[in-house]
């Protein structure tokens, strides 16, 4: 007994005691507005330059291909507007909380997160932080009351999951797949639910099109062997995404399960690796990418409201925003020149005109504008010469 | 009464007694995880301006580290006998959406989801137990039995939405000070159990040699099931202070929670195996390391592929110190 009471008081002088080191002991628990001024003063950018705003960026990874390519951009787009940014990642609620905590606590006067949990929205309530949900949206009653009282909670903006669920299954359907299965994770991510919806809505819009089966998990690869051995009249596959390669580790069982040679076709969301070769082998039918910009548009909202000028009047109202569709090697060829190459789909520049502190006029409709433009054909008329 | 001294000195030089060298080297290996804490606490509070060591960011701490210690707390009686269980996470995403029901329902008292989210933790981790003591199925394959069959009950349940609390009625369960008072009743009444009763002495010893403790008279199964409904409890009342502290359960509820708490048993020097020299305080510094480490380095601002570099040298470097090769386990 004697042991643990020795360890529980030198762990709570240990701590404790440095309290006092603390330069401002409050700081994760006082209102940020009335600090930023001094924050700015420490914040640094790559350039050494006095940063702006200091930002945490919440996300489930920046390994996969979507992760790096939103990291990537945010990066850019940090730079473009002279903040700096933070990133953390973390997937499971609990893993969410803590997070935001400690991107609180280390100095960030707003957070960009993938998700958004009640918790978490609270934590940066309490702290006086700006939050703004991208590539996903609050669909609970009881967490978007707790998002209508909320100072703080700045909006959400994704892409049209539903719309992207409909259309995986369209282009199967329209390239003569009949008999199709799904995967899916887990329930309780909502922009993979809705995608779920939207591939469920169109099967039952159309009669002669048969899902054989589903799965929601994180096992992909032994579900579709399963799959393929269970439906040999199998002719689809819908992947509702492509998170942590498991649009890798589709492609390899479509190959060592012989699918492939069977004429089995995928139609997926997320670029992953090799795209392009699965488009040419014929595996691939369609893909939906070119969401990452969604951060980059979402980065601006939260900027405004951190100039104190709150873009979107109602936060629970999500704004949507559509992928880019691709149907073949040839369109591929074009989306990886002005999608992913050199200069992104929205310059800094392009970007600074939905910032008020650049360009005045801006609101709401401008934003929604936007969304709806976005394709690739916008891309190229917005800076396609700029690109060799 | 010369003759006595002499004797006893005598007896005394009989007895193994470990060299300077072995003396220091067990010393070493016994506080350094304690060390290796005290170090990274002391660098964090000077390389982060002073966040790491405010009042707000020791509440954080607080509610970091407050599911682990819990957990490591029961599971520090599972893993004394050499018992593992791989179910945890899945069993408090269950007990989690029980209780979570129980909270929904009108005129239900917030204590009765508490309790009700222990009785379904406890449930499967008696079944657990059953499985293994008596039809001799390894715990390993009946907890990860047990963890398929609570993740497919969680995933139907959520498969059409996630289940939401009113998370205004239940945030005074995420005030620092209540969480720090659970933690010491917590810690208070485990240390008390297995150190000072028959339950923790009994499994230690189990721990150490089954056979030999059965033949003493231990009652093994009694006591293996009572370890199982220690952690059982522990995983109860966890599953409610994240269902209030997160607002809702998803699919992804306590997954890789077992995982957590295996790290701070390593990390503190906890012996897998168990066994006498297995201390319950080994799991809570492991807790309270992990939770330090995560927080103290994003508050750096490193990126997050760096955190996962440093954490797993520190985790090396700490482990590696209280190795002990001889007997190849993790000593405390």
């Amino acid at each position: 007994m004697k042991k643990l009471f020795a360890l529980f008081m030198a762990l709570c002088i240990c701590l404790f005691s440095f309290a006092g080191c603390s330069t401002s002991p409050d700081d994760g628990t006082s209102k940020k507005q009335s600090e930023r001024s001094e924050s700015s003063g420490t914040a640094t950018d790559h350039d050494g330059k006095e940063a702006k705003y200091k930002i945490g960026i919440l996300y489930w990874g920046y390994t996969d291909p979507t992760g790096a390519s939103v990291k990537k951009y945010l990066e850019y787009v940090g730079e473009a507007f002279n903040c700096e940014l933070v990133f953390a990642e973390a997937f499971n609620a609990d893993a969410l909380v803590a997070a935001t905590e400690n991107l609180i606590q280390s100095g960030c006067d707003g957070i960009i997160s993938v998700f958004a949990y009640a918790g978490m929205i609270d934590a940066c309530e309490k702290a006086g932080v700006y939050f703004m949900q991208t590539q996903n949206e609050v669909i609970d009653e009881s967490t978007l009351a707790l998002i209508k009282n909320s100072k703080y909670f700045v909006g959400m903006i994704t892409e049209d999951d539903f719309k992207c669920g409909y259309s995986e299954a369209e282009s199967l359907y329209d390239i003569g797949s009949r008999n199709v299965v799904y995967l899916a994770p887990a329930p309780g991510i909502a922009n993979h639910d809705n995608r779920v919806r939207g591939i469920e809505a169109f099967v039952e819009e159309h009669p002669d099109m048969v899902l054989l089966s589903n799965y929601r998990g994180d096992e992909y690869g032994e579900a579709l062997q399963n799959f393929a051995v269970t439906y040999p009249e199998i002719d689809g596959i819908i992947l509702t995404g492509g998170a942590a390669g498991s649009t890798e580790t589709v492609y390899q069982v479509m190959e060592t399960e012989g699918l492939s040679e069977r004429g089995v076709k995928l139609s997926t969301a997320g670029i992953g690796e090799g795209t392009l070769e699965r488009f040419e082998n014929g595996q691939l039918a369609s893909i939906r990418g070119g969401h990452f910009p969604t951060v980059g548009v979402g980065f601006t909202l939260l900027y405004n409201a951190l100039n104190g000028d709150k873009i979107i009047s109602d936060p629970t109202k999500t704004l949507y925003r559509p992928f880019l569709e691709i149907n073949s090697a040839e369109e591929f060829k074009n989306f990886s020149k002005y999608v992913e190459g050199e200069i992104p789909p929205y310059t800094g520049d392009e970007l600074k005109q939905l910032v008020k502190e650049y360009n005045p006029d801006v609101t709401e409709s401008l934003y929604q504008e936007w969304a709806d433009a976005y394709s690739l054909e916008d891309i190229i008329a917005r800076h396609g010469s700029l690109i060799n | 009464m010369l003759s006595l001294i002499k004797n006893y000195v005598n007896q005394k030089q009989n007895v193994f007694w470990p060299g300077k060298v072995e003396l220091v080297k067990y010393r070493v290996s016994n506080i350094s995880p304690f060390l290796g804490l005290i170090f990274i606490t002391l660098v964090f509070s000077f390389t982060t301006n002073g966040r790491f060591a405010s009042i707000s960011n020791m509440t954080n701490l607080v509610n970091q580290c407050f599911n682990v210690i819990i957990i490591a707390v029961g599971i520090s009686f599972v893993f004394a006998h050499g018992g593992m269980d791989m179910s945890i996470g899945s069993v408090l995403g269950v007990s989690s959406y029980v209780g979570a029901m129980v909270w929904n329902m009108n005129n239900m008292p917030g204590v009765a989801g508490f309790f009700i989210a222990i009785l379904v933790a406890m449930v499967f981790t008696f079944i657990t137990s059953t499985v293994h003591i008596v039809a001799r199925v390894p715990v390993f394959v009946a907890s990860l039995c047990i963890r398929y069959i609570c993740s497919g009950i969680l995933t139907t349940l959520v498969s059409e939405n996630d289940m939401y609390i009113d998370y205004t009625k239940y945030n005074g369960l995420n005030n620092g000070i209540l969480k720090f008072f659970v933690l010491i009743i917590v810690i208070a009444i485990g240390y008390i159990l297995y150190e000072y009763t028959a339950v923790g002495k009994s499994l230690k010893s189990i721990g150490g040699n089954k056979t030999m403790s059965y033949h003493s008279g231990v009652k093994t199964s009694r006591y293996i099931w009572g370890a199982y409904m220690i952690l059982g409890i522990t995983i109860g009342i966890v599953s409610m202070f994240s269902l209030a502290r997160v607002g809702n359960v998803t699919a992804t509820t306590g997954v890789g929670m077992e995982f957590d708490a295996m790290t701070a048993i390593v990390l503190g020097g906890f012996p897998i195996k168990g066994g006498a020299r297995a201390k319950i305080r080994s799991a809570i510094i492991g807790a309270v390391t992990v939770a330090v480490l995560t927080n103290g380095l994003t508050l750096i601002g490193l990126d997050p592929s760096i955190i996962y570099g440093i954490k797993g040298v520190m985790f090396i470097v700490i482990v590696g110190i209280s190795y002990v090769r001889k007997k190849g386990e993790i000593v405390n």
